[in-house]
């Protein structure tokens, strides 16, 4: 036998083994990693029409239970505010208007190694111009996908590009200034102290965007004659916080906004038909009271290095209660 | 050379054999390697493994769980991450090792008696069963961490649980068998080129033997020996010659000029003369 033939013989043999051996032999895992996408394709597509449906048939019927299926936290209060208020407004038995449903522009999952799960999808709604910044997050794994943020964007604001590797959405922890002028939760705090008092010693820190101003405007047109106005904001928690192609950050906060007024004695103050202050105040308002707002931001966290401060460019927010102070002056 | 191929290939058939024949029997004709029945101790509802005991991915997998007194079970696979949420609040028995056929290492967690939903309302599992008295869950290794999860359903708990895993190969039987034949063929295909088998061992053609054979394939043509330097003008010119003068010249072998013709008059059914070259080329083919 020639040694090419015995060659020929040995491959032809080696390679029978091999395809036998195919299957038979169980493959150590590529990686030890215990982490996981958030959701498939199918979930977030199942995810966001459950809630485009119930959204719609809650906002028809008023009906904040429906609302509660698909939403939770500050965006469910916010919604839940604005039923309410339209309630107090126009009666129990009235009705609400079918939303327009929007439509899903991009995905962004990152991979987790715990609950709660969440995941990024931004949507447009051409019927109210603009597009919505959604979170939507699983709490546990025997809890539905519920929405939990909602900042919502003029279509023509530009926003950062979500940096992903392999498709998974790179992520930012709420304290990790890494790359950045400062971090998140470090700049909603400072955000949160500017709109409360332009004079503050941190508004370095921050840009004193539109979203300031339009709530500063807004402050001195709420200031009426025989009240004490004040107006106080605060940071909650931030949770959600994801990396942008340039290097900086946008960051998914919630601020609380109190509005009080402390009436004078024997004063009374009539407010704007379809306001959230007449619908919780009465008409007139004859004792002092407070109003307490959720806002949800989307903050842009420029680079270290980068071109400008840290600014909001998209929010969604609205009265979420009352308390009727009577005498006691309001917070 | 031929030696030490032919022992290459007489081990590697040995190895094939043994192994192919290994394969066979250990997964048996339904493609199944089964370790058990064996009792998993616990009186909770709840017992799962951590990513390290499902460490590698491919082969299907065959779990049947078996509880006494028609209690009903559940058994399912999903991602560790939703596994060890579910049962983070949970009194259960994590399996932290497993070893083949069936060595567990194992962890008691405190935690609560009751599970805090029905696994059989949740969606995440990859894979799930649930039965009455028992329940079987086959499913595929997947490249990813995975947990796999026996809970009580109900207000039953899991005591008295027993086990069977079963590692499936689809077609490694046939596989098997086929691997120990191929081993077989190679091993006789070594001992061929060792000349381990009288019975196929070549020899060289006896062009001077005095019985020559009639059978044309068995032995080459002599005119087709390259050694042969003789021409066919040779061939013809020795016609003349009288045969008795070159019949006792054998041992002078194939060179000599009159041999070719004493052999040709020994053949039977009378041939004494070899065919035409066309005639003869196209027996050779």
């Amino acid at each position: 036998m020639s040694a090419r033939a015995t060659c020929r013989t040995l491959g032809a043999v080696a390679l029978a083994a091999a395809l036998a051996g195919c299957g038979v032999v169980p493959l150590e895992k590529t990686s030890a990693d215990v982490s996981k996408p958030a959701a498939d394709p199918s979930t977030v597509q199942r995810t966001y029409d459950n809630y485009e449906k119930a959204r719609g048939a809650a906002f028809a019927a008023l009906d904040p239970e429906v609302l509660a299926l698909v939403e939770t936290g500050p965006v469910l209060a916010v919604d839940s505010g604005a039923i309410d208020v339209a309630k107090r407004l126009h009666g129990n038995a009235s009705t609400g208007q079918e939303s327009a449903p929007a439509e899903i522009e991009d995905v962004y999952v990152p991979r987790l190694d715990a609950y709660p799960l969440w995941f990024v999808a931004t949507a447009r709604d051409e019927a109210r111009g603009v597009r919505r910044i959604q979170v939507f997050e699983r709490a546990s794994s025997t809890e539905r996908w519920e929405l939990t943020a909602s900042p919502e964007a003029l279509l023509s604001t530009v926003l950062p590009v979500p940096e992903t590797t392999d498709g998974v959405l790179e992520t930012v922890a709420p304290d990790d200034a890494d790359g950045l002028v400062s971090a998140p939760s470090q700049t909603l705090t400072a955000y949160a102290a500017v709109l409360g008092d332009p004079s503050s010693p941190r508004a370095s820190e921050v840009a004193a965007d539109s979203f300031v101003s339009q709530m500063r405007a807004q402050a001195a047109g709420l200031a009426q004659p025989g009240t004490t106005f004040q107006r106080t904001w605060s940071a909650q928690p931030v949770q959600y916080a994801l990396r942008t192609k340039d290097g900086g950050a946008l960051v998914f906060g919630t601020l609380m906004r109190q509005d009080g007024w402390v009436l004078t004695p024997g004063a009374t103050v009539r407010w704007p038909a379809g306001s959230e202050q007449k619908a919780y105040f009465g008409d007139p308002m004859a004792r002092s009271g407070v109003l307490r707002y959720y806002h949800q931001v989307l903050m842009y966290i420029p680079p270290t290095g980068g071109v400008g401060l840290p600014r909001v460019l998209a929010q969604y927010g609205g009265v979420i209660g009352a308390e009727d102070t009577g005498p006691i002056a309001a917070p | 050379m031929r030696r030490g191929a032919g022992i290459g290939l007489l081990a590697l058939g040995i190895i094939l054999v043994l192994a192919g024949t290994a394969v066979a029997v250990a997964m048996g004709p339904d493609d199944r390697l089964t370790t058990g029945p064996h009792d998993v101790r616990t009186d909770g509802r709840a017992v799962v493994t951590k990513p390290a005991v499902l460490a590698r991915y491919g082969p299907q997998v065959s779990v049947l769980v078996e509880v006494p007194d028609e209690k009903p079970v559940f058994v399912g696979l999903g991602h560790t991450v939703d596994v060890e949420d579910y049962v983070s609040s949970t009194a259960r028995v994590e399996v932290t090792r497993y070893r083949v056929p069936w060595s567990l290492e194992r962890r008691d967690a405190t935690g609560e008696p009751q599970l805090r939903a029905a696994p059989t309302a949740l969606d995440w599992w990859l894979a799930q069963s649930s039965g009455i008295g028992g329940a079987q869950l086959r499913f595929t290794l997947p490249d990813d961490a995975v947990s796999l999860a026996v809970l009580a359903v109900g207000d039953f708990d899991l005591r008295g649980l027993r086990v069977t895993a079963s590692y499936e190969v689809p077609g490694a039987f046939g596989v098997g068998v086929g691997t120990a034949a191929t081993g077989l063929g190679v091993v006789l295909l070594a001992l061929v080129a060792l000349k381990w088998v009288p019975g196929v061992r070549r020899t060289a053609p006896a062009v001077d033997a005095v019985g020559f054979v009639d059978d044309e394939w068995d032995v080459p043509w002599p005119e087709t020996d390259p050694a042969d330097a003789d021409t066919w003008d040779d061939f013809l010119s020795e016609d003349s010659t009288p045969p008795a003068t070159k019949a006792g010249s054998g041992a002078a072998g194939p060179r000599a000029g009159g041999g070719r013709w004493s052999r040709w008059r020994r053949r039977k059914g009378g041939v004494t003369r070899p065919k035409a070259a066309a005639d003869k080329q196209k027996v050779a083919r």
